[in-house]
């Protein structure tokens, strides 16, 4: 973990609101877009964070963060989102909804705010790759699982999460490979 | 393309750090072998490394969400605590529970006295036996005096509590809220709750209980209920109506969830529409705890909680500020 984050940590601990809104501020509209992802709810998604966020100060003194903060946030939103959706049991309407309609929900609108191109050709990219390598390549990236977690998870072998790991490597490239070079060419110039 | 593919998995392993010691040596033989091997490495390493802050954003308005985030982690919900009991409870008699604000007590003397001994709760529930039988469950910060005479069971609460009185007809169960007294007569159970500081409600459910405040005294039965109000001492006696015997009941404990799931929740058991005029106001928290409670009751409750009020619409109800 980088050490402003662990002084991020270590001050919301000891109760500074202020760093806990950097944080929040930080992730909000990045973790919103990964409640969404699981919900499919734009509602529910900033409700899903915003509890997320105040059960994190309620519990602040027993914070406990070993990865990034970012792979921590990140997590807990998928299962905070989980945890969401089995209690209004809509869990067979989300796979159904999720497979289908996430790339053409008109709700689903990236930020547009980012400034950074790449940045920005990169999470369109990553929201193009299919179904499962999307989802495995955001559990490794995003929260920083293992794959062996992964293979646990989604009930698929360690073999498939590399494969499809791999495969997600190779789109994203193939898609940035312009910008990449755009990139170099800048680098030596 | 097998090649290819084996490649990018090895790559991906080493750039998660999965990789084994062999792996990694075997990553490093392939991009010995030719410069573009290094440069296909160097294009992926890129990408991983970019990526990590790739996660696409939700065009919300994050100034809104963090005053409504503030709004919550500064406004501790009122407690709240409302119980009925199951008939099976009848068999221990009279319960009572009771949630009051803090407030003093002057001791009360009075004839063939015990010593009167003093219960304080912590940070957390406190479970007592009284000498009779009684079982008390104190709420954090809260206290109970007891002073059990010969002529009844007396006891003086600064908080909250819940009671199972044990039952004794030759000497009745009282107890001391502020300038209010419950008295339990018989096997009587009755739920007590005060949501609001100036409000004692009482609702009986089973047998009779007393009740005495300011000049008042009034004997509730079976599905009676009361509202004592503190500063004009006076009570509002309600007497059920046939509408409410015959909803069904809920046993739910609600523990910080916002209101709008709340009322989700309530809308699926009673089959009705409740409607909640504002966003904000279905984030209100609430806590509370019903065992066998009716739906207005229930209503009642996480409304005061949020400090909004309801109404019946045609449709079904609709919860506004």
């Amino acid at each position: 973990m980088q050490v402003i984050e662990k002084q991020a940590v270590n001050s919301i601990k000891i109760g500074d609101e202020r760093s806990f809104e950097k944080v929040f501020r930080a992730y909000y509209p990045r973790l919103c877009a990964y409640a969404m992802t699981v919900l499919n709810d734009r509602d529910e998604a900033e409700e899903v964070v915003q509890s997320l966020f105040c059960r994190l100060w309620e519990q602040r003194d027993t914070l406990d963060v070993t990865t990034s903060m970012q792979a921590y946030l990140f997590r807990a939103t998928r299962n905070a989102s989980l945890n969401h959706i089995k209690k209004v049991q809509t869990r067979e309407a989300y796979k159904v909804m999720n497979l289908e309609q996430m790339n053409n929900n008109p709700e689903y609108q990236p930020d547009r705010t980012t400034n950074n191109e790449l940045r920005r050709r990169l999470e369109r990219a990553i929201a193009e790759l299919p179904e499962q390598c999307r989802l495995i390549f955001k559990l490794s990236r995003f929260e920083e699982l293992k794959y062996k977690d992964i293979a646990d998870q989604l009930g698929i072998s360690v073999k498939t999460v590399e494969n499809q790991m791999g495969k997600a490597l190779k789109i994203l490239r193939l898609k940035m490979v312009d910008y990449l070079t755009l990139l170099m060419i800048f680098y030596f110039a | 393309m097998n090649q290819l593919y084996d490649i990018d998995d090895l790559i991906a392993k080493v750039l998660t750090e999965e990789a084994t010691a062999e792996e990694r040596s075997q990553l490093r033989g392939w991009l010995d072998e030719a410069p573009e091997n290094q440069q296909y490495f160097d294009e992926l390493k890129q990408i991983w490394a970019e990526s990590e802050e790739a996660a696409e954003s939700l065009d919300v308005n994050t100034d809104i969400a963090w005053a409504k985030v503030q709004e919550r982690i500064h406004h501790t919900p009122k407690p709240l605590t409302i119980t009925w009991l199951s008939r099976n409870w009848l068999s221990i008699a009279a319960a009572v529970l009771l949630l009051i604000a803090a407030s003093l007590w002057v001791f009360k003397q009075s004839n063939n006295v015990t010593a009167p001994s003093v219960i304080v709760a912590g940070t957390t529930d406190k479970k007592e036996t009284l000498s009779d039988g009684t079982i008390t469950d104190l709420k954090p910060s809260s206290s109970l005096t007891t002073v059990f005479s010969k002529k009844e069971r007396r006891v003086k609460l600064d908080g909250e509590a819940f009671f199972k009185v044990a039952p004794d007809k030759e000497k009745p169960f009282v107890i001391e809220v502020k300038t209010l007294e419950i008295k339990v007569l018989g096997t009587a159970f009755s739920v007590d709750n005060l949501s609001q500081k100036d409000k004692v409600i009482i609702i009986v459910t089973e047998g009779v209980v007393q009740v005495s405040g300011g000049t008042e005294n009034h004997r509730l039965e079976k599905d009676w209920n009361a509202v004592f109000d503190i500063p004009t001492q006076t009570f509002d006696i309600k007497q059920p109506t046939e509408r409410l015997e015959m909803m069904p009941s809920l046993n739910y404990e609600i523990n910080r969830k916002p209101l709008k799931e709340v009322v989700k929740d309530i809308e699926k058991y009673f089959k009705v529409d409740i409607e909640i005029e504002t966003a904000l106001l279905g984030s209100c928290i609430v806590k509370a705890n019903f065992a066998g409670a009716k739906l207005e009751v229930i209503l009642d409750v996480i409304t005061d909680s949020c400090e909004c009020t309801y109404e019946k619409t045609n449709k079904g109800y609709i919860i506004k500020q």
